[in-house]
C-alpha cells in the first residue's frame, strides 16, 4: 500500500487569549493513509474529530506534530508548509468536505460545482457537464442545478458540497460526516460515489456518524481519545 | 512562480520619529501614535507577497494602517523604508526605487485603484466615459471613437448601461459609482488591482452585487489584487490569504479560512469573535 | 551735474540690468520651446492686464533702427495701441513705427497674428493673460510643473473629449493650448484658432510675455506647434460660413481668407469685416 498521509504526533490546542485559557481538542496523534483506502475515525463528540481533519486541511493550524502528505511534486508537511504550497495542494490534491457548505452566495449550484474544475483549465462547458453527472449520480433534482445553494435544504446542500468535492479527483479527501443529513437513499448514492474515488485510488480519511457503515466502508479506523492521544485499529 | 508583488518591511511614519517609537507603538502597545515624541507610525514594517492571479485580503479597523499601505503601493503616499518589488511581465521592477514619473508609468498603465470615497477616485466635474477616457488618454491612447469604444465597453462590463456614459457620476448611486471605478481602473487592463473598501458604505444588496463584479472579473481577467476592508464577509467572499492589521503593524497572515476559523492573534480571536 | 530732462528715464524705460535679465529669460524660452520661464516683471507705468508682460519684452529688445507695430486685437488705431505706440516713442525715441506688418522688426500683439504673416527675422511679441494652459484642469501650480516636465497632458485632452461628448466639436475658441516640438503645451494667448496654425514651423519668432504671472515662453522659428487633438477629430479653424455654406468674404474688403469679426454697420445690420485693420485698409486701398 503507497502512503499517501503520514500523521505525526499530531496535535491541537487552542489558545483563547480573551479568557486566557487553551483549550486541547486533541493531542498526539499518530496514523497513516495509503493510497486507496478508506479510514475513518472514530470517537465520541468533542474529542476533536473534526478538528483533526481541519488540521490536516489546515483550516486549524496545529500545535505540534506534522502530517506529512506524499504529493505529486515531493513530501509536504501540510503543518508548515507555505500558504502558497496549500493552495496549490487544495486545489489539485486534497479536497475537504464538511458538514457545511461554504459557497459564494449568488451562484448556481452548478456553477458552486464546476467551480474548481474550472480554476484547474477545464472549459465552461465541460465542467458544468461534469458536474451535473456528479451531482445527478448524488441524486440531486435537475430543476436545483440552476440555483443557487442558498435556499437548499440540509440535504441537498451537502450533495452540493460532496460533487464539489469529489468532481476534481483529490488524492486525499477528508470527508466530515458527508452523510449526516441524507436519507438512506441519497446516502447510499454518497457512499457509492465515495467508494468509487477510493477505488480510483483516493486515501478518504471519514469521520461518520453510523457505525455500520464505519463497518462496510473502513479499511482502518482510527480512533481518538482527547487529550491523550489516539489508537489505529486495522 | 514569481509573485506578482513582493512587498518586504514598509513603513511609513508621519512625524519624526524617536528612539522609543518602535517600543511604544504598534499592537502590543494598542497605539500608532508615539507617547514620546508623537510620530504616527501608520504602517511599521509590513511585508507580504502577491501571487499571479491570486485575491490577499488585508483586513483590520479604522487606523490600523490597511489603507495606507495599499495608497503607498499605489504611490498616493511614500513609505519611509522598505522595499516592494513589482513583476512587470517578468521584469523585477523595485518600485520605489523609481522616480516619481516612472512611478505614475507604472500606476497609470499597470495598477488600478478604487477608493472608498468614489470622490477620490473619479473626477465628478467630468462624465463617467471621460473618467475613463483620462486613463487611456495617460497611456497615449488618441483615437476619440477608439476611446470612446472602450468606455462604452468597460461600462457594461461592469454592469452600467452605455446610454449613461455621457452622464456625470453625481447623478449615479454609490454603487454606480464604484462600478465606473472599477471600469476606469480597467481601462489599460492592469494586472494588479488595490481595493480600498470598496462596498462599504453601500446597500448590502449592491454590496453583493459588487463583490460578484469583482470575482467575475478577477476570474475572467486572472488579475492580482489586494483587498483592503473592514468587512470579514468581503475576505471570507474574495480573499484566498488574509493580512490582518492593527496599529500599524501586521499582527497575523494566513489562509483566510485559517484567518476566520483558527485565528492565533488576541485581536483577530477578537475580530472574529465580534462579528460572528 | 543732473541730465538734460529728455532723458529723465532710461531708454527703453526699464534700466539695463532689467533688460538684461528679460533678454536671458527669453533666451532661455527660446532654447526650451513651450517651457514657460519665469522672470522677476516689473512695475510697469499702466496697469498689469494691459499687457505689461509683452511690453516688458518689447523693452528689452527694441533698440535704435528697429521699426515697431503694434496691434490690438487687429487694429493699429484702438486706444490700448495707440497708448502703447506713445509710450514706445517717449521711452524709444529713436524707433520707428509703422502699422505695416511686413516692414515691422518687432511687433507687439494682442489676441492676434498679422494676417500677411511673418517673415524671417522679424519677432511677434503676444500679451498673455494666463500663461499656464493647465491651470483650467490643475489648481496646484507644482502639480501642474510635474505635469508639464512629464509632458503629461492627458487631463486637457478630457476637457477637449468632454467637449466633444457635449457640443458635438471642440468649443475652444482662443487660447487653443498647443503642443510645442513635442512636449510642452502652450497657451497661446488668446489668438483666434485661425492664427495657431501660423506658429507651426514659422519663420519667425513668437514670445509670449505675462506681466502678472511673471512667465515668458517661445515659439522659436521652424519649430513645431501642433494643436491638442484627437487621431480622428483634427484640430478645424473657425469657418465663416453663411447660411448656403459658403466663405463669407469681409464686407469691406471682400477678403475670403482673413479672419472676420462682426460689427453693425450704419444701418444696424450685421456684417462681417477682417479684424486686421491695417491688412483689410490696404486691400480696400488697391482696389480702389
Amino acid at each position: 500500500m503507497d502512503g499517501i498521509l503520514d500523521v505525526a504526533g499530531l496535535s491541537k490546542t487552542f489558545t483563547l487569549h480573551e479568557r486566557g485559557a487553551t483549550l486541547c481538542a486533541f493531542e498526539d496523534v499518530s496514523f497513516s493513509l495509503g493510497a486507496g483506502s478508506f479510514s475513518a475515525l472514530v470517537a465520541p463528540s468533542g474529542s476533536g474529530k473534526s478538528s483533526l481533519l481541519k488540521c490536516i486541511y489546515r483550516t486549524y493550524l496545529a500545535s505540534a506534530g506534522s502530517a506529512t502528505f506524499r504529493s505529486q511534486h515531493g513530501d509536504v508537511n501540510l503543518v508548515s508548509a507555505d500558504e502558497h504550497a496549500i493552495i496549490e495542494l487544495r486545489r489539485r490534491e486534497i479536497g475537504y468536505v464538511s458538514q457545511f457548505l461554504h459557497c459564494l452566495p449568488r451562484q448556481s449550484c452548478l456553477d458552486v460545482v464546476a467551480r474548481p474544475l474550472i480554476a484547474l483549465g477545464a472549459n465552461r462547458v465541460e465542467a458544468r457537464a461534469r458536474a451535473s453527472e456528479m451531482l445527478e449520480a448524488l441524486g440531486l433534482p435537475a430543476h436545483l442545478l440552476e440555483l443557487p445553494p442558498a435556499t437548499f435544504s440540509g440535504g441537498e446542500k451537502q450533495r452540493v458540497n460532496l460533487a464539489r468535492g469529489l468532481l476534481t479527483g483529490p488524492r486525499l479527501l477528508l470527508l466530515d460526516e458527508p452523510t449526516a443529513s441524507l436519507d438512506a437513499q441519497s446516502a447510499e448514492r454518497a457512499v457509492e460515489q465515495i467508494t468509487q474515488a477510493r477505488n480510483r485510488g483516493a486515501a478518504i480519511l471519514a469521520i461518520l456518524h453510523d457505525s455500520s457503515l464505519v463497518r462496510r466502508l473502513a479499511d482502518q479506523t482510527i480512533a481518538l481519545r482527547a487529550p491523550v492521544g489516539a489508537r489505529t485499529e486495522n | 512562480m514569481k509573485p506578482i508583488l513582493d512587498v518586504r518591511n514598509l513603513r511609513k511614519t508621519f512625524g519624526d520619529g524617536c528612539e522609543q517609537c518602535g517600543r511604544l507603538t504598534g499592537a502590543a502597545a494598542a497605539t500608532n501614535r508615539c507617547p514620546a515624541c508623537g510620530t504616527i507610525v501608520a504602517v511599521r514594517g509590513a511585508s507580504f507577497t502577491l501571487r499571479h492571479g491570486e485575491i490577499l485580503g488585508v483586513m483590520g479597523e479604522s487606523g490600523s494602517g490597511k489603507s495606507s499601505l495599499v495608497r503607498m503601493l499605489y504611490f498616493d503616499e511614500a513609505p519611509v523604508s522598505g522595499s516592494a518589488v513589482f513583476d512587470d511581465k517578468g521584469t523585477p521592477v523595485e518600485m520605489f526605487a523609481l522616480n516619481a514619473a516612472q512611478q505614475r508609468r507604472l500606476r497609470n498603465t499597470r495598477f488600478g485603484m478604487v477608493y472608498q470615497n468614489a470622490h477620490m477616485g473619479l473626477n465628478f466635474g467630468i462624465s463617467a466615459g471621460g473618467n475613463i477616457a483620462e486613463r487611456l488618454l495617460l497611456n497615449e491612447q488618441a483615437h476619440y471613437e477608439k476611446i470612446r469604444e472602450r468606455a462604452r465597453y468597460l461600462l457594461e462590463r461592469t454592469g452600467i448601461a452605455a446610454a449613461r456614459m455621457d452622464e456625470s457620476p453625481h447623478r449615479f448611486s454609490g454603487g454606480m459609482q464604484q462600478r465606473v471605478q472599477i471600469a476606469r481602473a480597467l481601462a489599460t487592463d492592469p494586472p494588479l488591482l488595490l481595493l480600498d473598501e470598496v462596498t462599504t458604505g453601500l446597500d448590502v444588496s449592491v454590496q453583493a452585487r459588487i463583490l460578484d463584479l469583482i470575482l467575475e472579473l478577477q476570474e475572467a481577467l486572472g488579475l492580482s489584487m489586494v483587498v483592503v476592508t473592514h468587512d470579514m464577509g468581503v475576505i471570507r467572499q474574495l480573499a484566498t490569504r488574509t493580512l490582518v492589521m492593527k496599529n500599524g503593524e501586521v499582527v497575523e497572515q494566513g489562509l483566510t479560512d485559517q484567518i476566520l476559523e483558527d485565528p492565533q492573534h488576541a485581536y483577530t480571536q477578537q475580530l472574529v469573535s465580534a462579528a460572528l | 551735474m543732473i541730465e538734460a530732462p529728455a532723458r529723465a528715464y532710461q531708454y527703453g524705460f526699464l534700466d539695463e540690468y532689467a533688460k538684461k535679465e528679460i533678454r536671458r529669460q527669453t533666451l532661455k524660452a527660446v532654447a526650451i520651446p513651450g517651457y514657460q520661464v519665469p522672470y522677476a516683471s516689473r512695475e510697469m507705468p499702466l496697469a498689469r492686464g494691459f499687457g505689461t508682460g509683452g511690453l516688458q519684452i518689447t523693452l528689452s529688445l527694441l533698440g535704435p533702427g528697429d521699426t515697431f507695430k503694434v496691434i490690438d486685437q487687429g487694429a493699429d488705431d484702438s486706444v490700448n495701441a495707440v497708448n502703447l505706440r506713445k509710450f514706445i516713442v517717449e521711452a524709444c525715441p529713436d524707433v520707428s513705427l509703422t502699422t505695416r506688418a511686413e516692414d515691422a522688426t518687432i511687433i507687439q500683439t494682442r489676441h492676434r497674428v498679422p494676417e500677411v504673416g511673418m517673415s524671417p527675422g522679424q519677432i511677434l511679441v503676444l500679451q498673455v493673460p494666463y500663461p499656464d494652459p493647465l491651470v483650467v484642469v490643475e489648481p496646484n501650480e507644482a502639480k501642474r510643473k510635474q505635469m508639464h516636465g512629464e509632458g503629461d497632458y492627458a487631463r486637457l485632452l478630457v476637457k477637449l473629449y468632454e467637449d466633444l461628448v457635449n457640443f458635438g466639436e471642440i468649443t475652444i475658441s482662443h487660447r487653443y493650448p498647443t503642443r510645442i516640438h513635442g512636449h510642452y503645451v502652450i497657451d497661446p494667448s488668446p489668438i483666434p484658432r485661425h492664427d495657431v496654425p501660423r506658429l507651426h514651423m514659422a519663420d519667425a519668432l513668437f514670445l509670449f510675455g505675462a506681466g502678472r504671472e511673471k512667465r515668458i515662453y517661445a515659439v522659436p522659428p521652424f519649430t513645431r506647434a501642433e494643436p491638442l487633438a484627437f487621431e480622428d477629430v483634427p484640430f478645424r479653424v473657425e469657418h465663416f460660413f453663411d447660411d448656403t455654406g459658403a466663405r463669407r468674404p469681409c464686407a469691406r474688403c471682400g477678403s475670403r481668407e482673413s479672419f472676420l469679426d462682426e460689427f453693425l454697420d450704419s444701418y444696424g445690420r450685421k456684417q462681417f469685416g477682417c479684424s486686421d485693420s491695417d491688412y483689410c485698409a490696404r486691400r480696400q486701398e488697391s482696389r480702389r
